[in-house]
């Protein structure tokens, strides 16, 4: 079995009435598979979080489509939205997804440089994709479109503030792993690749919302 | 479970579901991450192609959400490698693809079943039509 020892002692208590006692707490499955589901513990964790992501993004995508199927009449996205904008920010995601399955093979071919490069250009597209969204909000908001001028712009605002809000919290993971978090690397390089790993599947995932919301909101 | 069958266990899930982490595998993986962006470039490309054609909104729902679902695919199955994933997971997604299903046909149904017992109500109309007036069943209160 590998477990990972954590560093610093937690107090625990003994079962004779004296807390306190303190002992290390060992971390089993981080690095390799558990015999009964086949995976370390992180990645079955990502998936079951995913799991619940789609619920999170399934009631707006319903809401959505109740919305305008009940609707007299919606704008097209077309009209109403910057594409040449959000093309760009489909590119910029699409490619981001590409680099961080790039580090990860970098980090498993041994190269922390490389593993680290592609990080970055991953938290880069990142920003810019953010850049971009901004942008198009303070458009928006300079023609007095706000999330209560109708309930297209508001499913707009709403899906795509959830969405740039996931972009925000893998920007703050990534910048962990390439600053401070990547010390793992020092001392165990498996855990650390396993942990750019579950970061860019919950990466993907977000790319795949993006992937749905492009289309629905802007072309249709 | 013994230790030699945890062992064992632990072998079979590297040898059929871990990544093969010989350099030439993984540069042969990397090949095909690249091959996979091109794709979904030039789908991304065919998404905006078929907008500016500007075609009737259910053919172009169609097309559109066609190709959204072959970018996802390829998003899933290769840069979050479904392609060769546990059955475990296989099994999370089976339950939250039924739920998620149930999430769009719930309120599709709500909304259904409304225009037979509310009489008046349009499908069509962002506003309900005024309720029916309520037949006098001949009871009256106590």
């Amino acid at each position: 079995m590998t477990t990972t020892t954590l560093t610093h002692p937690v107090p625990v208590d003994d079962g004779h009435g004296h807390g306190g006692g303190h002992h290390e707490i060992e971390i089993p499955y981080t690095l390799h598979p558990r015999p009964d589901t086949g995976m370390y513990n992180g990645k079955l964790g990502i998936w079951l979080f995913l799991a619940s992501e789609v619920m999170l993004f399934g009631a707006l995508f319903s809401t959505l489509i109740l919305l305008r199927t009940s609707a007299p009449s919606w704008p097209h996205g077309w009209q109403e939205l910057n594409i040449p904008l959000a093309t760009l920010n489909t590119f910029i995601l699409i490619g981001s997804s590409v680099t961080v399955v790039l580090a990860w093979a970098n980090l498993r071919l041994g190269d922390l440089r490389k593993g680290k490069i592609f990080l970055s250009i991953t938290l880069l597209c990142g920003l810019g994709f953010m850049v971009i969204k901004s942008i198009e909000y303070a458009t928006k908001f300079r023609h007095h479109h706000f999330p209560s001028t109708n309930n297209f712009f508001a499913t707009y605002f709403v899906m795509t503030g959830l969405h740039g809000l996931h972009v925000l919290g893998g920007m703050i993971v990534f910048g962990y792993l390439i600053g401070p978090g990547a010390k793992l690397w020092e001392t165990n390089r498996d855990q650390y690749t396993n942990r750019v790993e579950v970061t860019g599947l919950y990466w993907h995932f977000v790319d795949l919302v993006w992937i749905f919301l492009f289309p629905i909101l802007y072309l249709l | 479970m013994n230790e030699h069958a945890v062992e064992h266990a632990i072998e079979e899930a590297h040898e059929h579901f871990g990544h093969d982490n010989s350099p030439e595998a993984i540069r042969k993986e990397i090949r095909r991450y690249l091959i996979v962006f091109a794709a979904l470039g030039a789908l991304t490309i065919v998404t905006v192609a078929i907008s500016l054609l500007h075609l009737p909104t259910h053919l172009a729902i169609l097309l559109a959400l066609t190709v959204a679902v072959v970018k996802g695919s390829l998003v899933a199955a290769f840069f979050m490698h479904l392609i060769s994933e546990r059955k475990l997971i296989y099994a999370v997604l089976l339950l939250t693809v039924f739920f998620f299903g149930m999430l769009l046909w719930g309120p599709w149904h709500q909304r259904y079943n409304a225009q037979k017992v509310w009489k008046g109500y349009d499908l069509n109309a962002s506003q309900p039509a005024p309720a029916a007036p309520i037949e006098n069943s001949g009871h009256s209160g106590h």
